[in-house]
């Protein structure tokens, strides 16, 4: 009788038990969560890149690139650049607009060679650069223009100003099949154009940015760090806001994704965060 | 008679060099607000193309800005001063070292207010985005005589100010901060300084 009840007991605790468990496992979210925050000491991160297994950023406060590891490790350095930002990585070699020195250099991580890029065009600060194929497109910072290479001449889009197709000081671009995505900064928006340089579309007008500094571009997403208001939001590609992330966020300046991680490099905090898609 | 002649080399070496150096005036600014590198850089990137200026270094931490100017030209500090603020920054605290060795300064303004007695503390809504915003609104408070505390909030862009009211008044704080590019609900920037403001700085302006 006993031990029968004792039967009973610990079959009603593990059923408990059971239920438990099954109430409290928490369900995917379909959003970016926060998975970690990589301190970066003495570095003031404003462009990310990834080039092999090692993640480059550009601390222009100090003229330099870096490579860290995922813990923020520091493994290699290039010095006595001027005022480097958005970087890119392509065919095996960084790319690094020189704000201060008007030009695009390409590096080349092992031989440590470094080559300026022919530009058809003088540029004022240059801000970004980005490849896809044959193409390339750089942002002219104080011309308020991106300069597009289609693979057999360069165009120049946008002229300064507030209306669609105009900029106001753009700081970031990237080049996706179809398109070429801008972050037009202090005009607190996003544009897109088509590879002919036409007006398609602008995004983020409603969220009312502060200084949309960066953007990276997925299949599915786009990510916008707003500066000065803490924050990156995450839009679906036809504008739809999905996600807005702002936990340990202080002056994000770009973002990246890597291997179905999301990287925020944060300015002023000396920080990189790392998120995953809960799915 | 070879050793002569490399010695007397180097020595010619070594006054042009000194003789370069003291022909520079050497510049220093404290420049506050530098949180948007695109600004910060772009400040010196635009005194590089001064002609004649070398050396030009900025520390974005630190907000210090220095720079060699020859000395012939016999820059002055109040068009320094007007420079960096034409360029949209707010100058804290400017000074030179002459290449003739003297040193020259703008102290800031020592107002006695050790009468004080009748502070109030106030409110004023001033339109700004950021550190630089907030450092030239405060800067604009500080000329003021009469100011004991400000600090200004860029999320509720509030200018929490306290301030002898025998010597000041809200409307007269609102009208310096307008003056400085920022505008409030009763003192409107004019157009030009507005469009002086560097872009992180440049706040959606109401229409009335």
């Amino acid at each position: 009788m006993i031990k029968n009840s004792i039967s009973l007991n610990l079959s009603t605790v593990f059923i408990c038990l059971l239920l438990t468990a099954c109430q409290t496992k928490v369900p995917p979210t379909n959003l970016w969560v926060l998975s970690e925050t990589v301190s970066l000491p003495g570095i003031n991160p404003i462009g990310i890149a990834a080039l092999g297994d090692r993640i480059w950023l550009s601390d222009g406060d100090h003229n330099r690139l870096v490579a860290v590891n995922s813990k923020g490790l520091l493994l290699d350095s290039i010095t006595d650049l001027d005022r480097p930002m958005h970087i890119a990585a392509y065919n095996g070699l960084l790319w690094i607009p020189q704000y201060g020195a008007d030009t695009i250099l390409s590096y080349n991580t092992n031989t440590r060679v470094r080559l300026p890029m022919v530009v058809s065009d003088s540029l004022d600060a240059p801000a970004a650069v980005a490849f896809l194929g044959e193409e390339k497109a750089i942002v002219d910072f104080y011309n308020h223009r991106i300069l597009f290479f289609n693979g057999d001449q360069w165009i120049s889009i946008g002229q300064q100003g507030k209306k669609e197709g105009d900029f106001y000081y753009p700081t970031d671009v990237q080049i996706t099949d179809q398109n070429i995505w801008v972050a037009d900064a202090y005009n607190n928006r996003i544009q897109v154009f088509d590879k002919s340089g036409a007006f398609v579309k602008m995004l983020g007008v409603s969220e009312k940015m502060n200084a949309a500094t960066g953007l990276f571009v997925t299949k599915d997403q786009l990510f916008v760090t707003d500066f000065e208001n803490q924050r990156v939001l995450v839009f679906f590609q036809d504008g739809q806001l999905a996600q807005v992330l702002e936990q340990g966020l202080e002056k994000p300046i770009d973002a990246m994704v890597k291997n179905d991680t999301l990287y925020i490099v944060n300015y002023k905090k000396s920080q990189m965060n790392l998120y995953y898609f809960d799915h | 008679m070879k050793t002569y002649i490399l010695s007397f080399m180097s020595m010619l070496l070594l006054s042009s060099s000194l003789f370069a150096q003291n022909s520079m005036d050497f510049f220093e600014v404290q420049v506050d607000g530098l949180g948007c590198p695109f600004c910060a850089y772009g400040l010196e990137k635009k005194f590089k193309e001064f002609k004649g200026i070398k050396e030009v270094k900025i520390d974005i931490e630190t907000g210090d800005f220095s720079f060699s100017y020859p000395s012939e030209k016999a820059l002055s500090l109040k068009a320094v001063v007007l420079q960096v603020e034409k360029a949209g920054y707010s100058p804290m605290k400017t000074s030179i070292k002459r290449a003739n060795g003297t040193t020259e300064t703008d102290a800031p303004v020592n107002s006695d207010l050790s009468d004080i007695v009748a502070v109030v503390s106030q409110d004023i809504f001033v339109y700004g985005n950021c550190e630089m915003c907030e450092a030239r609104i405060l800067k604009a408070t500080s000329r003021l005589v009469g100011v004991t505390e400000a600090a200004w909030d860029s999320k509720t862009k509030l200018l929490s100010i306290s301030f002898d009211e025998k010597l000041l008044n809200k409307d007269a704080i609102s009208k310096a901060v307008a003056a400085a590019g920022h505008d409030t609900k009763t003192h409107k920037t004019g157009a030009a300084t507005y469009e002086n403001l560097p872009m992180c700085c440049k706040y959606e302006r109401v229409k009335k």
